[in-house]
Protein backbone atom coordinates (compact mmCIF):
# COMPACT_ATOMS: atom_id res chain seq x y z
CA UNK A 1 0.00 0.00 0.00
CA UNK A 2 1.37 3.71 -0.58
CA UNK A 3 0.53 6.95 0.78
CA UNK A 4 0.26 10.20 -1.24
CA UNK A 5 1.98 12.98 1.44
CA UNK A 6 1.29 16.41 -0.33
CA UNK A 7 -0.06 19.66 0.03
CA UNK A 8 -1.57 20.25 -3.47
CA UNK A 9 -3.10 18.69 -6.22
CA UNK A 10 -2.67 20.36 -9.71
CA UNK A 11 -3.85 19.70 -13.12
CA UNK A 12 -0.11 20.07 -15.34
CA UNK A 13 -1.94 20.64 -19.05
CA UNK A 14 -4.67 23.08 -17.26
CA UNK A 15 -4.20 24.37 -13.69
CA UNK A 16 -7.47 24.01 -12.20
CA UNK A 17 -8.93 20.54 -13.81
CA UNK A 18 -7.54 17.52 -12.65
CA UNK A 19 -9.11 14.05 -13.76
CA UNK A 20 -9.59 10.90 -11.73
CA UNK A 21 -9.95 7.81 -13.13
CA UNK A 22 -13.22 6.21 -13.15
CA UNK A 23 -15.46 3.37 -14.04
CA UNK A 24 -14.27 1.73 -17.61
CA UNK A 25 -12.72 4.32 -19.47
CA UNK A 26 -14.75 7.34 -17.72
CA UNK A 27 -12.38 9.86 -16.40
CA UNK A 28 -14.06 12.01 -13.58
CA UNK A 29 -13.19 15.91 -13.18
CA UNK A 30 -12.15 16.46 -9.58
CA UNK A 31 -13.04 20.57 -8.94
CA UNK A 32 -16.30 19.78 -10.95
CA UNK A 33 -17.34 17.05 -8.32
CA UNK A 34 -16.51 19.30 -5.21
CA UNK A 35 -18.87 20.58 -2.79
CA UNK A 36 -18.09 24.70 -2.84
CA UNK A 37 -20.33 25.25 0.42
CA UNK A 38 -22.38 24.24 2.48
CA UNK A 39 -24.11 24.46 5.78
CA UNK A 40 -26.15 22.70 8.51
CA UNK A 41 -29.34 25.17 9.74
CA UNK A 42 -32.26 24.57 12.29
CA UNK A 43 -35.20 27.32 11.30
CA UNK A 44 -37.33 25.97 14.26
CA UNK A 45 -35.43 27.81 17.21
CA UNK A 46 -31.95 30.58 16.22
CA UNK A 47 -32.12 30.03 12.67
CA UNK A 48 -28.43 30.24 12.90
CA UNK A 49 -26.15 27.97 11.29
CA UNK A 50 -24.51 24.67 13.78
CA UNK A 51 -22.01 24.42 10.88
CA UNK A 52 -20.90 25.42 7.72
CA UNK A 53 -18.25 26.00 4.92
CA UNK A 54 -18.09 29.19 2.59
CA UNK A 55 -21.05 31.01 4.57
CA UNK A 56 -21.15 34.32 5.60
CA UNK A 57 -24.36 34.75 6.69
CA UNK A 58 -27.76 33.10 6.99
CA UNK A 59 -30.99 35.20 6.08
CA UNK A 60 -34.02 33.78 7.80
CA UNK A 61 -36.89 35.29 4.92
CA UNK A 62 -40.18 33.48 6.12
CA UNK A 63 -41.54 29.95 7.38
CA UNK A 64 -39.41 27.65 5.99
CA UNK A 65 -37.55 30.17 3.89
CA UNK A 66 -33.67 30.18 4.13
CA UNK A 67 -31.11 32.43 2.31
CA UNK A 68 -27.41 31.54 2.84
CA UNK A 69 -25.11 33.74 1.39
CA UNK A 70 -22.22 33.11 0.35
CA UNK A 71 -18.53 34.31 1.37
CA UNK A 72 -16.61 33.51 -2.01
CA UNK A 73 -19.26 33.87 -4.52
CA UNK A 74 -20.10 31.38 -7.18
CA UNK A 75 -19.36 32.33 -10.99
CA UNK A 76 -22.72 32.94 -12.00
CA UNK A 77 -26.69 31.68 -10.77
CA UNK A 78 -26.55 28.36 -12.17
CA UNK A 79 -24.64 26.93 -9.80
CA UNK A 80 -26.96 23.40 -7.93
CA UNK A 81 -28.29 22.68 -4.33
CA UNK A 82 -28.73 19.72 -2.55
CA UNK A 83 -30.87 20.28 0.69
CA UNK A 84 -31.75 17.58 3.18
CA UNK A 85 -34.01 18.02 5.94
CA UNK A 86 -33.90 16.55 9.98
CA UNK A 87 -36.16 16.47 12.26
CA UNK A 88 -40.21 18.84 12.55
CA UNK A 89 -43.73 18.38 13.65
CA UNK A 90 -45.06 16.57 10.44
CA UNK A 91 -44.49 14.25 8.16
CA UNK A 92 -41.00 13.67 7.03
CA UNK A 93 -41.52 11.87 4.05
CA UNK A 94 -43.70 14.34 2.19
CA UNK A 95 -41.28 17.48 2.77
CA UNK A 96 -39.19 18.75 0.02
CA UNK A 97 -37.28 21.86 -0.99
CA UNK A 98 -37.51 24.48 -3.63
CA UNK A 99 -34.71 26.69 -4.90
CA UNK A 100 -34.99 30.03 -6.28
CA UNK A 101 -33.24 33.15 -6.74
CA UNK A 102 -33.93 35.72 -4.42
CA UNK A 103 -36.22 38.39 -5.91
CA UNK A 104 -35.12 42.09 -5.86
CA UNK A 105 -31.70 41.53 -4.47
CA UNK A 106 -29.36 40.76 -8.12
CA UNK A 107 -27.17 38.52 -5.94
CA UNK A 108 -27.97 35.40 -7.38
CA UNK A 109 -23.77 34.30 -7.53
CA UNK A 110 -23.41 35.79 -3.99
CA UNK A 111 -26.39 33.75 -2.04
CA UNK A 112 -29.11 30.35 -2.68
CA UNK A 113 -32.60 30.67 -0.86
CA UNK A 114 -34.77 27.51 -0.90
CA UNK A 115 -38.05 26.82 0.86
CA UNK A 116 -39.66 23.98 2.68
CA UNK A 117 -42.70 23.12 1.78
CA UNK A 118 -44.81 19.87 2.74
CA UNK A 119 -48.16 18.35 1.12
CA UNK A 120 -48.41 17.63 -2.37
CA UNK A 121 -46.26 19.85 -5.24
CA UNK A 122 -48.05 21.99 -7.25
CA UNK A 123 -51.17 21.60 -5.55
CA UNK A 124 -52.47 24.62 -3.25
CA UNK A 125 -52.46 22.13 -0.28
CA UNK A 126 -49.05 22.37 0.28
CA UNK A 127 -47.52 24.52 2.94
CA UNK A 128 -44.25 26.08 3.98
CA UNK A 129 -42.71 24.31 7.14
CA UNK A 130 -40.09 25.28 9.09
CA UNK A 131 -37.53 22.39 9.73
CA UNK A 132 -34.44 21.46 12.26
CA UNK A 133 -31.30 20.12 11.20
CA UNK A 134 -31.69 21.62 7.62
CA UNK A 135 -28.75 20.85 5.42
CA UNK A 136 -27.53 22.08 2.35
CA UNK A 137 -24.94 21.71 -0.56
CA UNK A 138 -23.95 23.48 -3.09
CA UNK A 139 -21.79 22.27 -6.41
CA UNK A 140 -20.68 24.74 -9.07
CA UNK A 141 -18.08 26.93 -10.65
CA UNK A 142 -16.92 29.48 -7.89
CA UNK A 143 -15.91 33.04 -9.21
CA UNK B 1 -3.66 31.84 22.09
CA UNK B 2 -3.69 34.22 18.82
CA UNK B 3 -2.25 32.72 15.60
CA UNK B 4 -1.16 35.04 12.97
CA UNK B 5 -2.76 35.15 9.62
CA UNK B 6 -0.62 34.39 6.85
CA UNK B 7 -0.40 37.25 3.95
CA UNK B 8 -3.08 35.91 2.23
CA UNK B 9 -3.41 38.54 -0.94
CA UNK B 10 -3.22 37.09 -3.47
CA UNK B 11 -4.44 33.74 -2.17
CA UNK B 12 -7.83 32.17 -3.52
CA UNK B 13 -10.70 33.24 -1.45
CA UNK B 14 -11.79 29.73 -0.71
CA UNK B 15 -8.07 28.33 0.19
CA UNK B 16 -8.54 30.88 3.10
CA UNK B 17 -11.78 29.63 4.04
CA UNK B 18 -9.95 26.18 4.38
CA UNK B 19 -7.08 27.88 6.99
CA UNK B 20 -9.64 29.46 8.55
CA UNK B 21 -11.85 26.31 8.95
CA UNK B 22 -8.47 24.33 10.17
CA UNK B 23 -7.15 27.71 13.17
CA UNK B 24 -10.09 29.47 13.82
CA UNK B 25 -12.81 28.44 16.33
CA UNK B 26 -16.19 29.80 15.55
CA UNK B 27 -17.52 32.98 16.59
CA UNK B 28 -21.13 32.62 17.45
CA UNK B 29 -22.01 36.41 17.79
CA UNK B 30 -25.61 37.50 19.70
CA UNK B 31 -26.30 40.53 17.03
CA UNK B 32 -29.00 39.91 14.81
CA UNK B 33 -29.88 42.32 11.81
CA UNK B 34 -34.06 42.45 11.09
CA UNK B 35 -34.55 44.20 7.94
CA UNK B 36 -37.67 44.79 5.42
CA UNK B 37 -37.51 45.06 1.97
CA UNK B 38 -39.86 48.26 0.67
CA UNK B 39 -39.92 46.46 -2.84
CA UNK B 40 -41.91 43.59 -1.42
CA UNK B 41 -44.20 45.48 0.63
CA UNK B 42 -46.04 42.24 1.94
CA UNK B 43 -43.17 40.17 2.85
CA UNK B 44 -42.25 39.62 6.95
CA UNK B 45 -39.23 41.21 8.24
CA UNK B 46 -35.87 39.04 7.29
CA UNK B 47 -33.50 38.17 9.85
CA UNK B 48 -30.14 38.04 8.96
CA UNK B 49 -27.30 36.27 11.34
CA UNK B 50 -24.06 36.00 11.00
CA UNK B 51 -22.31 32.72 10.69
CA UNK B 52 -19.64 31.44 13.49
CA UNK B 53 -17.17 30.56 11.07
CA UNK B 54 -17.73 33.90 8.82
CA UNK B 55 -17.14 35.59 12.11
CA UNK B 56 -14.51 34.05 12.94
CA UNK B 57 -12.97 35.30 9.94
CA UNK B 58 -14.29 39.05 10.43
CA UNK B 59 -12.30 39.21 13.53
CA UNK B 60 -9.28 37.19 12.71
CA UNK B 61 -8.45 39.44 9.69
CA UNK B 62 -6.11 39.41 7.44
CA UNK B 63 -8.83 36.83 5.34
CA UNK B 64 -12.00 38.41 3.88
CA UNK B 65 -11.39 41.25 0.89
CA UNK B 66 -13.20 44.35 0.89
CA UNK B 67 -17.06 44.67 0.51
CA UNK B 68 -16.29 46.99 -2.11
CA UNK B 69 -15.28 43.71 -4.18
CA UNK B 70 -18.95 42.41 -3.78
CA UNK B 71 -20.16 45.27 -4.70
CA UNK B 72 -17.99 45.32 -7.78
CA UNK B 73 -19.60 41.51 -8.94
CA UNK B 74 -22.83 43.04 -8.01
CA UNK B 75 -22.51 45.53 -10.48
CA UNK B 76 -20.90 42.95 -13.11
CA UNK B 77 -23.91 40.42 -12.79
CA UNK B 78 -26.46 43.34 -13.01
CA UNK B 79 -25.67 44.20 -16.26
CA UNK B 80 -28.21 42.55 -18.92
CA UNK B 81 -25.39 40.77 -20.59
CA UNK B 82 -23.81 38.96 -17.80
CA UNK B 83 -22.79 35.54 -18.10
CA UNK B 84 -20.10 34.34 -15.87
CA UNK B 85 -17.88 36.50 -13.17
CA UNK B 86 -14.84 37.42 -15.15
CA UNK B 87 -13.62 39.59 -12.32
CA UNK B 88 -13.64 37.10 -9.79
CA UNK B 89 -9.88 38.27 -9.03
CA UNK B 90 -11.29 40.83 -6.61
CA UNK B 91 -11.93 38.46 -4.22
CA UNK B 92 -8.48 36.94 -4.22
CA UNK B 93 -6.12 39.27 -4.94
CA UNK B 94 -7.85 42.40 -3.24
CA UNK B 95 -5.92 43.49 -0.11
CA UNK B 96 -7.66 41.74 2.43
CA UNK B 97 -9.25 43.32 5.61
CA UNK B 98 -7.69 43.98 8.90
CA UNK B 99 -9.35 42.36 11.67
CA UNK B 100 -12.98 43.93 12.85
CA UNK B 101 -14.97 44.04 16.01
CA UNK B 102 -18.07 42.43 16.48
CA UNK B 103 -20.08 45.51 15.71
CA UNK B 104 -17.72 46.51 12.46
CA UNK B 105 -17.96 43.44 11.16
CA UNK B 106 -22.10 43.64 11.19
CA UNK B 107 -21.72 46.38 9.58
CA UNK B 108 -19.78 44.85 6.76
CA UNK B 109 -22.12 42.05 6.63
CA UNK B 110 -24.92 44.29 6.22
CA UNK B 111 -23.37 46.19 3.52
CA UNK B 112 -22.61 42.91 1.72
CA UNK B 113 -25.74 40.37 2.26
CA UNK B 114 -28.69 42.86 2.50
CA UNK B 115 -29.48 44.69 -1.00
CA UNK B 116 -27.85 47.97 -0.76
CA UNK B 117 -31.90 50.29 -1.09
CA UNK B 118 -32.52 48.20 1.97
CA UNK B 119 -29.70 49.93 3.92
CA UNK B 120 -28.69 53.39 2.16
CA UNK B 121 -30.07 55.94 4.14
CA UNK B 122 -31.92 53.32 6.22
CA UNK B 123 -32.16 55.76 9.14
CA UNK B 124 -33.86 58.84 7.07
CA UNK B 125 -37.24 56.63 5.81
CA UNK B 126 -40.30 57.69 7.51
CA UNK B 127 -40.45 53.82 8.11
CA UNK B 128 -37.36 51.86 9.76
CA UNK B 129 -36.72 49.46 7.49
CA UNK B 130 -33.27 47.70 9.16
CA UNK B 131 -32.63 47.08 13.06
CA UNK B 132 -29.49 45.50 15.01
CA UNK B 133 -30.25 43.62 17.72
CA UNK B 134 -29.68 40.82 20.00
CA UNK B 135 -31.24 37.61 19.56
CA UNK B 136 -33.44 37.93 22.85
CA UNK B 137 -34.63 40.50 21.28
CA UNK B 138 -36.28 38.53 18.83
CA UNK B 139 -39.56 36.35 19.34
CA UNK B 140 -38.59 33.27 21.14
CA UNK B 141 -41.39 31.18 18.69
CA UNK B 142 -42.29 31.11 15.25
CA UNK B 143 -45.98 31.39 15.48
CA UNK B 144 -47.26 33.96 12.91
CA UNK B 145 -43.72 33.72 11.61
CA UNK B 146 -45.10 34.83 7.94
CA UNK B 147 -46.24 38.46 9.56
CA UNK B 148 -43.26 39.80 11.10
CA UNK B 149 -42.79 43.26 10.74
CA UNK B 150 -40.33 45.69 12.44
CA UNK B 151 -42.10 47.22 15.40
CA UNK B 152 -41.76 50.69 14.56
CA UNK B 153 -42.94 52.07 17.96
CA UNK B 154 -39.98 50.23 19.19
CA UNK B 155 -37.21 51.72 16.91
CA UNK B 156 -38.90 54.94 16.42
Amino acid sequence: MSTLVIDTIQGKTTAGSVNVRGEGSANTNLQQGLVKAWAMNNQVTTHSNLDSFNVASVTDVKTGGTTENFTNNMANGNYTGTFCSGYTTIDDASLYAVKYNAPNTGIASGSISFTWYYGSHGTTSKQAADCSHIGMQVAGDLA
Amino acid sequence: MTIETPEFQGTHLWERLHWAIDNLDGVQTDYRVVWEDPEEPDAPAKITVPDPNWMACAMQGGILPPVESYWELKKDEAQPDFKKHTRGYLLHNTKPVDKMTEEEAIEYLIMKDIPEHVWKDYDKSNRKRLVICKKQNLPGHRTWRNSWKINQDLVA
